[in-house]
């Protein structure tokens, strides 16, 4: 979208246009749709916490100076909602039936005993994304959201430091950590089958 | 570089972030250490599963949905604007109130502190009308000749203004939010003008030559011959004109209509619609996505029960959008074309018994029923400005109660004193 563009539509709907607020936002509702997904790990969380993210932006509309770009700001606003209601819940235990995976926060071994994929989930590509996703539900909520915006959104560091603000070095090292930990725990459920395995596809596909 | 310093730089590695020196180092490592080496692939490889991720689809109608949460907040928000505008105006008429309050009391406190009683005693009906007048009955502060009274009078019309002043500019500033733009403003003007003139057919001719000038049309126009004396020739003519003018050239039209002839009435109103304009507005939209959604979910449903149902929910939409829609066709008519409704009366220079005016019985019930309202709106203010003065008015009798407490003995001295005198 035009920066000028942009800036008009970003008037209008401060003045409660909401005509123009939906063409500023529609490019971006997949993106924070699957921000939200990637969070929470099911579609109906997913839709409710992406949905309230932008009634929640066009409620806080007038308080966007343009200091950063329109995304940089939704994006801000899309991870620490998601992060705040994370935190809410961790409390509460509140999971969805759609949700594929049981948690049980601070038994580490019968977490990683529950992450084991089902015989039936044996289609490699979706089991692989299955697991991917699994691992990422026991990530902090930080490293999580580094994960997100980083390897699943493409979002540059700069971006990211912008988003989170926090410094350059502090994005860097917790996108090192998050990717090491969710690496970890890949490897640690099932430590030989799925290195092996991995190992077969990459040759198999190069 | 040990193997936990290239564990740690694997990932900004990959990103492409290391300097020149640590990344000769990085790829020195790799080579030389087998086990990083595998680590490192194993890194890469899952890496690139995490960056192939499936991204998800949208739910079904999520757009849909998002647009109608969006409107029921926004809806809200109006709602919510209003009541805080509502809670503005009882506030403010308190502060005013109150404001007024403290003018009256600082001036008793003032006359009681700094004058003597006669003044204390003839203030007080002038303090009771200064508050009158501000409470907006037209009447002038009577006994001017008191310069206090003038000055307390003085103050509280500064008060009202102030409160005049600031409740526009409460007003002023909620409509700027809610319609940005004053452009946006959508108001309906209609005039009424009542015109003597000498040749009623000319007039209506020119009136018409005028409304077309400009632009507009005559919407309906009609005359009667309301006093004949056939030996004289003389028929005089009476009627009305309603025409529609756009609004821009408003003003200049009614300019040249007072020119035609002998201007006697006049009465202007203009109607702001625009808050139901936008509302309507937003209705439209959300209607029109609900029938969007419900023609999806038609080409969806397969049972013919369903089929007749929605085929029915959507009449229904559609029958809501019409009428929204034909609404703000009407303001928008409304709105472009203003309306002028000229009432014109042929007369003559000799004047002769003028049958009485067919309007008269109506007029003269109009006029009382009016000057009734105005009589009880009065009292209504008067009511109002009592109460407002009631706690000086406590005061004041509190005070001369004192007095009269205070001064009895003085007072019995004196007239003891007057006896003795007389009687010497």
């Amino acid at each position: 979208m035009e920066n000028k563009d942009e800036k008009r539509l970003v008037n209008k709907a401060k003045n409660g246009n909401i005509a123009a607020f939906e063409e500023l936002i529609t490019a971006h509702e997949v993106k924070i749709y699957n921000i939200a997904y990637r969070m929470f790990h099911n579609e109906e969380d997913a839709k409710d916490l992406s949905q309230e993210i932008f009634i929640k932006v066009f409620e806080n509309i007038g308080k966007f100076k343009g200091n950063s770009s329109f995304s940089t700001w939704l994006y801000r606003i899309a991870t620490n909602t998601c992060i705040d209601e994370l935190r809410r819940r961790k409390g509460k235990e509140t999971y969805s039936i759609d949700a594929e995976v049981e948690t049980d926060e601070g038994n580490m071994k019968r977490e990683y005993s529950d992450l084991k994929p089902n015989p039936e989930e044996m289609a490699i590509n979706k089991e692989v994304s299955i697991q991917i996703q699994n691992a990422m539900d026991h990530l902090s909520e930080e490293h999580k959201t580094a994960i997100i915006l980083r390897d699943l959104q493409g979002l540059e560091y700069n971006e990211i430091s912008e988003i989170l603000e926090c410094s350059l070095g502090t994005v860097k090292s917790r996108i090192s950590r998050a990717r090491r930990q969710l690496i970890e725990l890949l490897v640690k459920q099932e430590p030989f089958e799925y290195k092996h395995r991995l190992k077969n596809r990459k040759e198999g596909s190069k | 570089m040990s193997c936990e310093q290239f564990r740690e730089a694997m990932s900004p590695y990959i990103d492409g972030l290391l300097e020149d020196d640590k990344k000769v180092l990085f790829e020195d490592h790799l080579k030389s250490c087998p086990d990083c080496n595998e680590e490192f692939e194993q890194f890469k490889v899952i890496m690139n599963e995490i960056h192939h991720l499936p991204q998800m689809e949208l739910p079904d109608y999520y757009h849909q949905e998002l647009l109608l949460k969006l409107y029921q907040k926004s809806e809200e928000k109006k709602q919510h604007r209003k009541g805080f505008s509502q809670n503005w105006k009882v506030f403010s008429t308190l502060a005013a109130g109150f404001i007024v309050l403290m003018f009256v009391l600082g001036n008793l406190v003032n006359m009681g502190m700094d004058s003597k009683d006669f003044a204390t005693q003839s203030a007080m009906p002038n303090a009771g009308s200064a508050e009158i007048y501000n409470t907006e009955v037209s009447e002038e502060p009577e006994a001017k000749s008191l310069a206090l009274t003038e000055e307390s009078a003085l103050v509280n019309e500064v008060a009202r203004n102030r409160d005049e002043f600031l409740s526009k500019e409460n007003s002023q500033s909620l409509m700027m939010a809610e319609k940005n733009t004053i452009d946006q403003r959508k108001i309906i003007y209609e005039s009424f003008m009542s015109i003597e003139v000498d040749e009623f057919d000319d007039t209506i001719d020119r009136i018409k030559e005028m409304t077309n000038q400009s632009g507009g049309y005559v919407e309906n126009s009609s005359s009667y011959i309301y006093y004949s004396e056939p030996e004289r020739d003389i028929y005089l003519k009476q009627g009305t004109i309603k025409i529609r003018i756009p609004v821009e050239q408003y003003g200049q039209i009614q300019g040249q209509i007072s020119n035609l002839g002998h201007l006697i009435h006049q009465e202007e109103t203009s109607t702001n619609v625009t808050e139901e304009y936008i509302e309507t507005e937003s209705r439209i939209r959300m209607l029109e996505v609900e029938q969007e959604r419900l023609l999806d979910i038609m080409k969806q449903a397969e049972k013919v029960e369903d089929l007749i149902k929605l085929e029915e929910h959507l009449n229904e939409v559609r029958t809501d959008l019409e009428i929204y829609k034909s609404k703000i066709k009407n303001w928008d008519q409304l709105v472009s074309f203003s309306t002028f409704t000229i009432e014109i009366r042929e007369v003559r220079e000799v004047e002769h018994i003028k049958s009485p005016d067919p309007n008269f019985k109506t007029k003269i019930q109009s006029s009382f029923i009016r000057s009734l309202n105005d009589l009880r709106e009065g009292f209504e203010r008067l009511a109002v400005a009592l109460a407002y003065g009631i706690i000086p008015f406590i005061l004041f009798i509190c005070f001369l109660g004192i007095l009269f407490l205070l001064g009895r003995p003085l007072l019995k001295k004196i007239l003891i004193e007057v006896k003795n005198w007389r009687e010497k």
